[in-house]
Parts: C-alpha cells; structure tokens; sequence
C-alpha cells in the first residue's frame, strides 16, 4: 500500500504542472460544495437567532383554520369568527401555563407631527408585549394596561420613527397625528433592528382599544401568547386550544403556530436549499473528476511501455490496476484537500467580513468532502486503470 | 530423449496461430510457430537465430511466458505452464525468468540501483532490503559507482549492463535475452555477450539468447535456428558446452 502511494507520488511529480491543473478541478469542487454547505448552516443559525430574538416560547393565535397544515396560518380573510379581547383575556385568566398573553392588531397608517410624516405599520396591543417579543422600552414607559383596554389615545414609537418626527427634540410628552386623530407620545422603544423581514424600530404601538375605536373595527389581528418555558410550549399549545375551543362553543376555528413549529418547518426549508445548492456544487466535482480520468488515460498511453516492463518484472494486472488507482485517488484526494482548506478558508473570510452571518463548516461537512473525494478519484479512476491492467505485455513492450 | 531433471525448457508440438480480429482480415490466421518441440537443459546458452518473422519472437515470448501457446505443452521446470492464469504466469516471470531487451526497457525517472529493483517490488521485498540486493547486484556488472545515475546519464552498454543486473537479482532458472546487442557498437556488444557467458559459467544461469545476428554472439556452444514458424537446426558446438554438464 505504502509502495504504490509513494510510486503514485513520484509519477505525479514528474507532470506537476499537469497534476496541478487536474487537481485544480477537484480543488475547485471540494471548495464550492464546502462553502455553500457552510452558507446553508450559516443561514440557518442565522435565522434561528433571529426567531430566538423574537422570544423564544412564542406561541401565534390567528383567527380561522383551514385543514392545511401550513406554518403560515391559514389564509388571512378566510375566518368567519374573530378573536377578540374576551378570548385574550380567558387565556390570561386560565392559560396556566402561560407567562404572558397580548391581543394583537396590525395595520399600516400615516403618522405626523408639525407637517413631518411617515406611513408606518401600526400596532394595537397592550402592556405585556413588550415581554412577549423581547423588546425593551428606551425612553418614558410602554402602554399600561389601564390604557390598553380603556382605549386612552397614547402611543409609543420606534427609534426610526422618533428620529424622523423628532430628530433632537424631547419627545415624550409630544402630541402627534395618527390617521386625523391626535395621540400623547408617552414612550420610545429601544432600538432593536430587523427581525425576520420587519424593521422593529419602524413601528407604532397603541393600545389595543384605541386601535378598535380608531379604525372601527371589532376583533384582532391575532393573540401572541408566551409559555412559561420551552418544555410546556407543546402543553401551553394544547391548554390554549381547550381553552379557546370552550369559548367557541366546541369549534376549532383559529390556529395555533408554535414558534418551535416555525422555526422546524425554516429549518427544512433551509436543508432543502442547502442540499440543492451543494447538489450544484457536487456537479463542478463530477467535471473535476473527469478530469482526473482524462489525464489518467493519457498517462497509460503515455506509460505502456513502462506497464509492458512492469509486467514482464512480474506485475499482474491487478498490481498495474492498483498502481493507477491510488494515482487517481491520491490525485483527487490532494485536490479535495486543497479544496478543503480554500473551502474553510473562504468561510472565515466571510465570517470576518460579516459581523450578524457566521458561516459554519462541520467535521461532517469536510469528512463528507473527504469521503466524496476519495470516491470520485476511485469512480473515475477504475476505467483506464482497468485499461491498463488490460494491457498485453508483448505489444506494450513493443510500443514506441 | 526422455526428459529429466536436469531438463529446464521442455517444449511439445507447440503452434501459436494468430487469428486477425478485424473483419476484413476474418479467417485469415497466422501460424507463428508449427509444431515446436524443444528442450533445454539447465546452464545451457542458447541462441535462438532467425530472420525476421522467423518466430522467434513469437518463441521467446512464449518461453517468457509472456504468451500463451494456442495448442501444444510447455513444461517449465517440470511444471506445465501452457494453460496458467495470467497472474500465475506474472509471478513464474517474477520468480524464475530474467528478461534483456534490446533496448535495455529501464524506467527513465529511477535510479540504476532503483530500476534494478524492479523485480523485487512484484514479489514484496520491503524498500531496504530491495536496495540492498540491488546494489550487490550491480556491483556483480561493475556498476556500483553509477547507482544512483539515471538512465539519460547511462551510456548504452551501462544501461544494459543495469538491465542484465535487474534480470539476474531473482537468481531465475532462464536469462532471456532478445537482441540484446542490437543497440550496441560491435566493442560493447562483445562485452555484453561476455557477461552473458561469465554469468552462465559462474551462476550456472540458463541463457537463452535470441538475434538475427549470430556473428554478434558467437561462439555459443548450441545454436537454434527458425524460419517460417519451424525449427529447422538445432546445432550443438562439441567443446563449447556452457555449463551444462551433460
């Protein structure tokens, strides 16, 4: 074995030049199937801290169902009965297992102050959200529960709101436009970012009455609850549909997405991607396998008189096919190994230019490289080392 | 003439024919060697002479074992090897057969001490130890000052000096030469041959020479000679008797 690597070796040095363009092929592979592995597992962490940003033991309430199963909810529209303030507050009497329930509205409106505007998405809610979506109140208070279910016209706004309304000024006290009603400015959020596609410093809080009374309507958007912790989110679930279901006389007419089930169902999604894109990639090593197999047969040309005197020395043809083989192999593993390391490399450059996205290369993500290597260089070294084991000794010896 | 102990190479109505594969020759076989039969003892030094498309390539490789007779027996020490596998016959190549070509065949990127350890490298002879009989082996053709030359820096009798000494380190039972001084100026190619006959006198080594040049290894105390496929003398020298015995 050690024989016919360092003999593998030795004839690999004499076509450096070649052996490094072949190996280039593989190199360029390995490194692409590598990297976009690591991409996949980066954005996948990626998005799992962002969902763990939005609190982790959410659990979404929205109104209708369908038989669907869809992470999504069922489609908005479609539910012939709303929930309301009343279904948040038996989940708030009853619900055990929760730590926090917020009714929820959502819309978008025009806010403005002194002729400085800005159409915004607007949030109904009450006093507990803020715990529910882990977000924090920067500068005077959130909305109390007092305001909340008394319909009082006050607001909180996000940093990106405050800056463009108010830019230096103090605005906590301020009284400001929304939709030709006037509302007291009694807070401002903590600056917190983009979570999941929504820029959380752009949004305008209210109470949840308020927001009825504002846009004459009845029911809500929909009820964020939080379990008490992760283990009791399956059991949370079920305690809010038995719950729920007693007040809608027995019907199952809402749904229930668990944060857990979200970020499951993200995650297949994201295998998914991930598994086509290194799918793509594994492509680019099948042409750098060819390549392997393309130098090789030119090699046995080129050596027929070598394998025609090895044979007359005694080599069977299994030896001469061995011989071949691990030259394939040690020639695709070389080139995998330098993909491996420019794989791994080229993740940490992205992860040093990149503060939020970190890529992720796993031992399996390299063992697989490593394994897939060593099985193109045997896939596509078994034909001409076949044929040169097929050789007949007396017209290799003759050729010129 | 019955066959003994001291027969090495017994031959029986050996044919090889050579059917044409392509479809335009179909039906058309080449009769190489008819009805060959032949013994040689052990030590014998042979040569086998010829013109061209005499046989007697056809004949070497076959006592080679390098090819296969198509009908006919090849006894090799006693031991019928007309019908082996091709990995039996690699190790009988291994083991018992040297072979000289005329032009010398050493590989070009190894060393003279590496190429003339080719042979051991078939039968697993680790690294150093496989130097180690190389180098005593070219010591034995007075080369032990180039090995660590390659064959470029070689001239052309060295190199065949290299390739006699890469035949010889198995200790086989036959030296097969094929025009082994083809190659060479007539001063060299009487060294070479000089090696051939100190080699069988001193080892006992079966020699088998084969040329279409008899002038170039003469004297040899037994001359085979072919022509269309067929033995058609077979002379033995009285007083130049190799190392036979008998």
């Amino acid at each position: 074995m050690l024989e016919s690597l360092l003999t593998a070796l030795e004839s690999l040095k004499v076509n450096a030049f070649r052996t490094s363009l072949t190996m280039l092929g593989m190199s360029i592979g390995v490194a692409a199937v590598i990297l976009l592995i690591a991409l996949g597992e980066g954005t996948k962490s990626y998005i799992r801290r962002q969902f763990n940003d939005l609190g982790t033991n959410l659990i979404i309430i929205q109104p209708g169902r369908t038989e669907t199963k869809s992470p999504l909810g069922p489609p908005p529209g479609g539910a012939n009965r709303k929930l309301t303030l009343e279904d948040t507050r038996a989940l708030r009497q009853w619900g055990t297992l929760l730590s926090a329930v917020s009714p929820v509205t959502v819309g978008s409106g025009t806010i403005n102050r002194h002729g400085r505007q800005r159409d915004v998405t607007i949030l109904g809610t009450d006093d507990l959200f803020p715990e529910i979506l882990n977000v924090g109140v920067g500068m005077g208070r959130f909305i109390s529960s007092n305001e909340a279910f008394s319909g009082r016209r006050v607001c909180t706004i996000g940093e990106v709101v405050r800056e463009q309304l108010f830019g230096d000024e103090n605005p906590v006290g301020q009284i400001v436009r929304i939709a030709r009603s006037e509302f007291r400015l009694i807070g401002v959020m903590e600056k917190k970012g983009t979570t999941l596609g929504t820029d959380m410093d752009d949004l305008v809080f209210m109470p949840v009455r308020a927001y009825q009374k504002l846009f004459d309507i009845s029911g809500l958007f929909g009820i964020r609850a939080k379990a008490k912790s992760q283990e009791q989110l399956d059991a949370a679930v079920k305690q809010c549909t038995k719950i729920l279901k007693r007040r809608h006389q027995g019907h199952e007419d809402f749904t229930m997405i668990s944060q857990e089930a979200m970020m499951a169902t993200m995650g297949t999604i994201l295998d998914m991607m991930t598994y086509i894109l290194a799918g793509i990639a594994a492509i680019s090593l099948v042409v750098g396998g060819i390549g392997i197999m393309n130098i090789l047969l030119v090699s046995v040309t080129e050596r027929t008189r070598e394998v025609g005197l090895r044979m007359a020395m005694g080599a069977r043809p299994v030896d001469v096919l061995k011989q071949f083989l691990t030259e394939s192999v040690v020639l695709s593993l070389l080139g995998g190994a330098i993909g491996v390391s420019v794989g791994m490399g080229g993740a940490s450059s992205i992860a040093l230019l990149s503060a939020k996205f970190q890529p992720v290369v796993t031992a399996g993500t390299v063992a697989l490289a490593v394994a897939f290597s060593i099985g193109i260089g045997i896939l596509f070294g078994v034909y001409p080392a076949w044929r040169a084991a097929a050789l007949d000794p007396i017209l290799a010896l003759r050729r010129e | 003439m019955s066959s003994s102990d001291s027969t090495l190479i017994d031959l029986e109505k050996v044919n090889r024919v050579y059917t044409a594969s392509s479809q335009r020759a179909q039906g058309i076989d080449v009769v190489a060697l008819r009805n060959v039969s032949l013994r040689i003892e052990r030590g014998e030094l042979v040569a086998i002479v010829g013109a061209s498309g005499s046989g007697k390539s056809t004949l070497l490789n076959i006592l080679g074992c390098l090819d296969r007779p198509t009908s006919g027996s090849y006894r090799l020490e006693g031991q019928e090897v007309a019908r082996l596998s091709t990995a039996a016959l690699a190790r009988i190549r291994n083991q018992k057969i040297g072979f000289v070509f005329q032009s010398y065949n050493l590989l070009p990127r190894q060393t003279a001490l590496d190429n003339v350890a080719l042979p051991l490298v078939y039968s697993g002879v680790g690294r150093r130890e496989r130097r180690r009989l190389a180098a005593r082996e070219l010591e034995r053709v007075q080369l032990s000052d180039r090995a660590h030359h390659r064959p470029n820096e070689l001239s052309g009798g060295q190199s065949q000096r290299v390739a006699i000494a890469r035949a010889l380190i198995q200790r086989p039972s036959i030296l097969l030469a094929d025009e082994p001084t083809g190659n060479l100026d007539s001063k060299t190619s009487l060294e070479i041959v000089e090696i051939f006959r100190t080699m069988n006198r001193d080892t006992h080594v079966t020699v088998v020479i084969v040329t279409h040049d008899l002038d170039a290894v003469a004297p040899v105390p037994r001359t085979i000679k072919l022509s269309d496929g067929e033995v058609v003398e077979d002379q033995r020298v009285p007083g130049e008797g190799g190392s036979s015995g008998s």
